[in-house]
Parts: structure tokens; C-alpha cells; sequence
């Protein structure tokens, strides 16, 4: 095209200027179905043209141009030269082998026990969400819906170590803000760590058209996108919240999908139509989470009214070295006796630790993602 | 060349070098492990003054154990080993010291020990002493004349490190009820008191999360203290029991660090959300903050010029420091930023500097009467 391009818009009679810029417009589409057309014709002779356009022709998308994260658990791809040494790559496997979920990885317990799950809501919580966490209910297989009690002395961290003490191994709170549901915790039992999202686009699974029904059966998971170690922390904890062995009869599969850092929950059926044909049909609920803060125990009860206790000492001050290994002796010989013996009750935390906490100004651009 | 040694959870000892004059597309920052540990989070890390080669570096370990290593540039070898059997579960390491006659320990349950490295002609036994429980700081005095606690319904106190180890006389019992909340024990040279009632008269909770000495000298200890409730306490002992300031601070949670910077009237605070402050401790306002931190602050190393942390998010960072403005109030000129960051494998939990100067033009504050100087200049603007 010229410089001097002719532009319809300075023609000042309407019909005119209307009747050149549909013309103009006409033969611009059909200049560009030609060009495809010629396109898929020499495409049709020669697939590796295809190919070569495919290969180059890649969208520039937020997520494909993610800013690399020291944190992202594979190597650097724009990185010189191999700098991840052996001695690295074990050291963040021994880490990973050490968090506070690798007891359910490591455990010989039989995998198809669904982990226990304590669901409730906020205090004073509305239809809205008892409907939502119904649905949770029937998604999680070992899940449980109490009743947030009413009055004092029901703190999270409270409802946490008497959950704890029931052998249970997440606690999920629904809270809820306008009647409406608007946030998740996760906390993981016995000793955390507690994670918050933000809950959004909440969908249940008589709001989608043309939904599955759910069976009992416990689903397989998909855990798609963690790549940074808070996303495997965030996707391990999700992990634990299922039994470790699905029943493959029920072909229903719980997926969490994570694309710049929201977690989509998505819950399917699959129907193997031929051979080669899967279908799916979607069974419900939908929702959108969003990770706000994590925290490293479970979560704290801030009693500041309680009364003070007196200075008191716990040590001997002059243990003689050798009686002290003797009296450290007796539990050891007696491990029937420690076994057999009642837990120590869990005792919430008196302050919160951040492990991670979202802040407006840690996205320093758009490309940066942390799960 | 800054040198920064850093533990972690999975016990191991990690050196961190920051060199701001590095190459255009080399790392300005470089880790070494020193020492692997065998799966014991470390607790506390301390380093004995550079005046002796090789440096003594001293840590303590969740399961109670502790090492005492000596430390040649990167290469460490074990010195002694020995475990605190009187750490019971749920406490841990809060404290440890290290000095010519050996190495100080605390623990959160009272435990404190000092434990000599000399071996001829054979091996000394530790001294032992026991501290109130529920302590959930202790700090040694630079001079190391004496020590500081603080904790759970603990007040801050300040013993002296020798008659702390003296044997104590079996308590009577039989004094007054009041009287005896107040004694002091033997040993202890000062004991703090809470702050006052709030506005409605209702008794403020005691908790004290973090401790450090502001200028120590033998007349009297000024000491800063961190709170669950987010204030910084700044003591006195001379003037009063009670904190003579009391700043709040945290933003999110309580203090976890604290830390006195190598500049005059500076403190370094973190708290338990994910904030680090620069505070001036003429007037408590906080004089900058550092951007990008997105865990809790676990362990702040000053050294000149520049600040280490160690934080939850597996970050080390290396922060930069600028003078605080010459009159308090005045506007901040430049602001410390975070220079550089480096990922670590697995979460550090403490950090210290190694006290060398490697070019570094700054002078620095090591010897006793380098304090005693400061001391003097802090008095002075107490004064006015």
C-alpha cells in the first residue's frame, strides 16, 4: 500500500463515504481468504511447511514469557552452561523429602484410607456457602462438614489442634463475606503450614449445564502447572487432602490447574468412547482460587487476656552430664510404653509466621508469577 | 567482599559471598555449602572473633546437639560435638555465644551451658546454669560481662555471665509473696518490668520475641527488645525498669528480628508478616523499609555498609544501608534497597556476618573501647 493512503473517513458525504469503506473492507477479507487459501493448498502439498509455520508462529502470551524465578525447580532455560551441580539437585530433594507432607508420601498406611478432612465455615455463615461446602463435602473423600460452633473459644487455631487431636489431617474453612463465599483456609495437620486463598467464580454442579452426577468413588488428581517450590508446597498440600490410591472404576478426576498463579478446580468424568476417542463430561463444582498468604504452623490464638504465668524454671541447674543420659534412658527402652502412651495434645501457636505473603508490590511486572 | 554464613533447616552451614564489583553477567553473589548436616534444622549459628585463626564457628541443632567448628576460609573441620540433654521436646536453641573461655548456650526451657574447648591436659566439664523457662531470646553483651533473656511472660533481665554459673542457695520459700516476685535471683543484676496498663486499665500480654544491646558498656545496659504485639521496647537499666520508649512497629504481627546496625542510632527490625525496617532509635520512626520481601525475616546480619537476611520465602538478601539523617526528624536522604538476592534450597533460618573486612574502606567497630566511644555519643543524645 502507499504512503498516500486514501482514507474514506474525509469523504464528507455519508453514502459515500459509507458505500467506498464497505467496498474497501469487502476486498480486504477477500484478499486474505485468497491468501489462505493459496496457503492451505501449498500446505496440502508439503505438510513441513505446516510445520515450519506452526513451529514459528507462537503466541507471546504472560505466561510463556514468565520471567525466570530462581525458586522454579527446573534449571534456568536461558542459562549458560550447566550451572545446577549434583549436589544442588539433591539438596532440593532432601528439602522436598523433609517438608511436613512427606509423611503422607513416605507413609505405609493402606492408600486407599481417604486422609480425614474437617470442613466448616466462618462464624455465622449463610446458605450460600453451607451449598458450597456441601459440594466440598462430596469431592473430598475423607471429608467431614461441622457446624462452626457459636461463642468464644472456637478460634481456627483452637478448632486446628482439637481436629489434630481426632486424626484428622486438614482442616478447610469456608469463609464468607457479603452471604457469599470468598475465601479458603487450608490448614495442614498436625504442625501446618496453613495456606489462604481468595475464592472466586464459584459454580456448583447444579448451576453447570448438562453435569455428571458424582459417585462416591475417590478421584484421580491432576495437578497441573506447579513449578516453582510454593507451587509444589500449595500442590503437595492439595495432594494430601486425597487418598493416595484412587478407585479408577469411578473415572472422575479432580484437577487443579494453575495458569498465572490462579488455581482453577475443575471435577470430570472420562468415557473412553473408541480407542482412540475420550470424552469428558464435567461434573461440578467450579471454582477459582487464588493463594494469599501461607503460614508456617497452624494458625495462632492470640489469647492476650490470659492471666500470666510466674516465672518458673524447668532445668535443674546443676544436672550432673552422665545422670542426665541415664534418665533420658528409660523412654528408650520403653517403647511400647511411648507408643501406646496418648498423643501431646497439638497447642495452636501464639504468633503466625509468614512463610509467603502477597503484597502489590512483589508483582513487579506482569510476567511475574510465584506459584 | 562480604562474607555471610547462613544455616538451614537441613543443617547445613552455607557461606555467601557478595562481591558488588563483579563482572558484567556473573553473579554478584556465590554459595558454598561448608558443612552438610544430617537432616537437624540449625537453630543458632555464632563466630568467634577473626582475630584468631582459624575462626571458631559454633551451631546448634533442633535435636539438641551442637558443633563447634573451626573455620579456615571455605574449609571447616569439627572441633567438638556435644548434645544439651536438658533440651526437652517443643524448646530449642535460642542463644549462642562464643568466647575465649569456651562456648555459651542457651535454650528456650533455661538451659544454659558453657562449654570449654580446651582439652589438655583432659577434657573439662561444662559449666551448667538454669534460666526461668519460656525464653524465647537471649543475647551475650559484646563484652560478654554479661547476658539478657526475655520470653513468654519473661521479663527482659540481665545477669552477669560469671555469677550466673556460681552455685545458688536453696530457695527459703518463706518470704513474702509480693517480695519474692521481685527479688532478684542470684546472678541477676536487673530485671525489667512491664509496660504501663493501656487507656482502659487492662494489663498489657509480656512476650518478648527478640533482644539485642544497643551500647554496652559495665556502668549500664541499653537494650532494644521486640514484642509479639509488634512494639520495640528500648531499655535502660540505669534510668528505669520500665522500656523508656516504646515504639509500635510491627505492621502484620509481632517482631521476630532485631538486630543493631553497625551506624550510629540504627536498629533493624523484622516482623512476622514480611516487612524489614531500617528504625532510628532516636525517635522510633521508621526510617525506610525494604521492598520485596515476601516471608517472614528470620535473621538480619549487619555488617558495614551492607545487611544480610536470611528469610522463610528461601531467600537470602543482601540489603543496602545509609546513614540515618544527622538530626532525628530530619528527611532520610537515600534509602536501602535489596542489592541482590539468592535462592537457597532449602529455608535459611539463620544468618551472621564472618567479620572479616576484605575492601572495605569503612572503619569498623571491633574492639571493646570502640564501644565505649559509642557509648559516650549515645549518652550525649540522651541528654538532650
Amino acid at each position: 500500500m502507499s504512503s498516500s493512503r486514501f482514507e474514506p473517513s474525509i469523504i464528507k458525504n455519508k453514502q459515500k463515504r459509507e458505500e467506498i469503506a464497505r467496498k474497501n473492507r469487502k476486498a480486504k477479507s477477500q484478499q486474505k481468504l485468497q491468501k489462505r487459501l493459496a496457503q492451505a493448498k501449498l500446505e496440502a502439498n508439503d505438510p513441513a511447511v505446516k510445520k515450519k509455520r506452526l513451529a514459528e508462529n507462537v503466541p507471546r502470551t504472560l505466561d510463556n514469557m514468565r520471567e525466570f524465578d530462581p525458586s522454579i525447580l527446573t534449571a534456568d532455560p536461558n542459562a549458560a552452561g550447566p550451572s545446577s551441580s549434583q549436589d544442588q539437585v539433591d539438596e532440593a530433594a532432601a528439602d522436598i523429602a523433609s517438608d511436613p507432607f512427606a509423611s503422607y508420601f513416605t507413609s505405609t498406611d493402606d492408600p486407599s484410607i481417604p486422609p480425614k478432612v474437617l470442613i466448616t465455615t466462618s462464624p455465622k455463615a449463610s446458605k450460600a456457602t453451607y451449598e458450597f461446602c456441601d459440594e466440598l463435602v462430596g469431592v473430598f473423600p475423607g471429608a467431614e462438614f461441622i457446624r462452626r460452633k457459636k461463642g468464644k473459644g472456637f478460634e481456627m487455631g483452637r478448632i486446628a489442634g482439637w481436629a489434630a487431636g481426632r486424626d484428622y489431617k486438614h482442616l478447610l474453612v469456608v469463609n464468607e463475606d457479603m452471604k457469599k463465599p470468598n475465601a479458603i483456609t487450608l490448614v495442614h495437620l498436625p504442625n501446618g503450614p496453613s495456606a489462604y486463598f481468595k475464592l472466586t467464580s464459584v459454580e456448583l454442579t447444579k448451576q453447570i449445564f448438562g453435569h455428571a452426577r458424582a459417585t462416591p468413588h475417590h478421584p484421580e488428581l491432576v495437578l497441573n502447572g506447579f513449578v516453582t517450590r510454593l507451587g509444589h508446597a500449595v500442590g503437595r498440600m492439595f495432594q494430601t487432602t486425597f487418598p493416595p490410591l484412587p478407585e479408577f472404576q469411578g473415572r472422575q478426576v479432580v484437577t487443579l490447574h494453575n495458569q498465572r498463579d490462579f488455581l482453577f478446580f475443575r471435577r470430570h468424568r472420562y468415557a473412553f468412547r473408541s480407542t482412540e476417542k475420550v470424552a469428558l463430561q464435567e461434573i461440578g463444582p467450579r471454582f477459582t482460587l487464588k493463594l494469599r498468604w501461607l503460614k508456617k504452623g497452624i494458625p495462632a490464638v492470640l489469647n492476650y487476656g490470659e492471666a500470666p504465668k510466674p516465672l518458673t524454671f524447668d532445668v535443674d541447674p546443676f544436672e550432673v552430664e552422665e545422670k542426665d543420659v541415664k534418665e533420658k534412658e528409660p523412654p528408650v527402652d520403653g517403647t511400647i510404653d511411648s507408643a501406646s502412651e496418648p498423643r501431646k495434645p497439638v497447642v495452636p501457636p501464639k504468633a503466625d509466621e509468614y512463610l509467603w505473603a502477597w503484597k502489590p508490590e512483589l508483582e513487579t511486572t506482569r510476567r511475574t508469577f510465584f506459584l | 567482599m562480604h562474607r555471610f554464613l547462613a544455616g538451614d533447616e537441613l543443617g547445613n552451614i552455607k557461606a555467601i559471598c557478595y562481591n558488588p564489583n563483579a563482572a558484567q553477567g556473573e553473579d554478584k553473589t556465590t554459595t558454598t555449602t561448608i558443612n552438610h548436616g544430617a537432616q537437624h534444622a540449625i537453630h543458632v549459628l555464632a563466630l568467634g572473633s577473626t582475630s584468631e585463626k582459624p575462626q571458631l564457628l559454633a551451631a546448634g541443632f533442633s535435636d539438641g546437639s551442637a558443633t563447634a567448628l573451626s573455620l579456615q576460609d571455605l574449609d571447616v573441620s569439627e572441633v567438638h560435638r556435644w548434645k544439651e540433654t536438658r533440651l526437652r521436646d517443643g524448646h530449642r536453641y535460642i542463644g549462642l555465644e562464643t568466647s575465649e573461655r569456651g562456648i555459651f548456650s542457651c535454650t528456650s526451657n533455661g538451659a544454659m551451658r558453657l562449654t570449654s574447648l580446651k582439652n589438655d591436659p583432659e577434657p573439662m566439664p561444662p559449666q551448667l546454669s538454669a534460666l526461668p523457662t519460656r525464653l524465647q531470646a537471649w543475647r551475650m553483651s559484646p563484652n560478654q560481662e554479661s547476658f539478657t533473656y526475655g520470653g513468654d511472660e519473661v521479663e527482659v533481665s540481665v545477669w552477669d555471665t560469671e555469677r550466673a554459673f556460681f552455685p545458688r542457695p536453696e530457695s527459703t520459700g518463706s518470704e513474702n509473696k509480693k517480695r519474692k516476685r521481685d527479688t532478684l535471683f542470684p546472678g541477676e543484676i536487673w530485671r525489667g518490668k512491664n509496660v504501663q496498663n493501656d487507656h482502659l486499665g487492662l494489663r498489657q500480654p509480656l512476650r518478648i520475641t527478640s533482644l539485642t544491646y544497643l551500647a554496652p558498656s559495665s556502668a549500664s545496659h541499653h537494650l532494644a527488645a521486640g514484642t509479639e504485639l509488634g512494639h520495640v521496647h528500648r531499655y535502660d537499666t540505669r534510668t528505669a525498669r520500665r522500656p523508656v520508649s516504646n515504639w509500635k512497629v510491627g505492621k502484620m504481627s509481632g517482631i521476630k528480628a532485631l538486630e543493631k546496625g553497625m551506624l550510629e542510632h540504627e536498629l533493624f527490625v523484622s516482623d512476622n508478616g514480611n516487612s524489614l525496617f531500617a528504625l532510628d532509635l532516636r525517635n522510633g520512626h521508621i526510617a525506610y523499609g525494604y521492598k520485596g520481601l515476601s516471608g517472614a525475616v528470620a535473621s538480619i546480619a549487619p555488617s558495614p555498609s551492607i545487611l544480610a537476611s536470611a528469610c522463610l520465602d528461601r531467600y537470602v538478601r543482601i540489603h543496602s544501608t545509609f546513614p540515618l539523617p544527622q538530626q532525628a526528624g530530619q528527611q532520610q536522604g537515600r534509602k536501602g534497597e535489596v542489592l541482590d538476592k539468592v535462592y537457597m534450597k532449602s529455608t535459611p533460618t539463620v544468618i551472621v556476618w564472618d567479620r572479616a573486612v576484605k575492601q572495605v574502606p569503612v572503619a569498623v567497630p571491633e574492639d571493646d573501647d570502640v564501644w565505649e566511644t559509642m557509648e559516650t555519643a549515645d549518652g550525649n543524645s540522651d541528654e538532650e
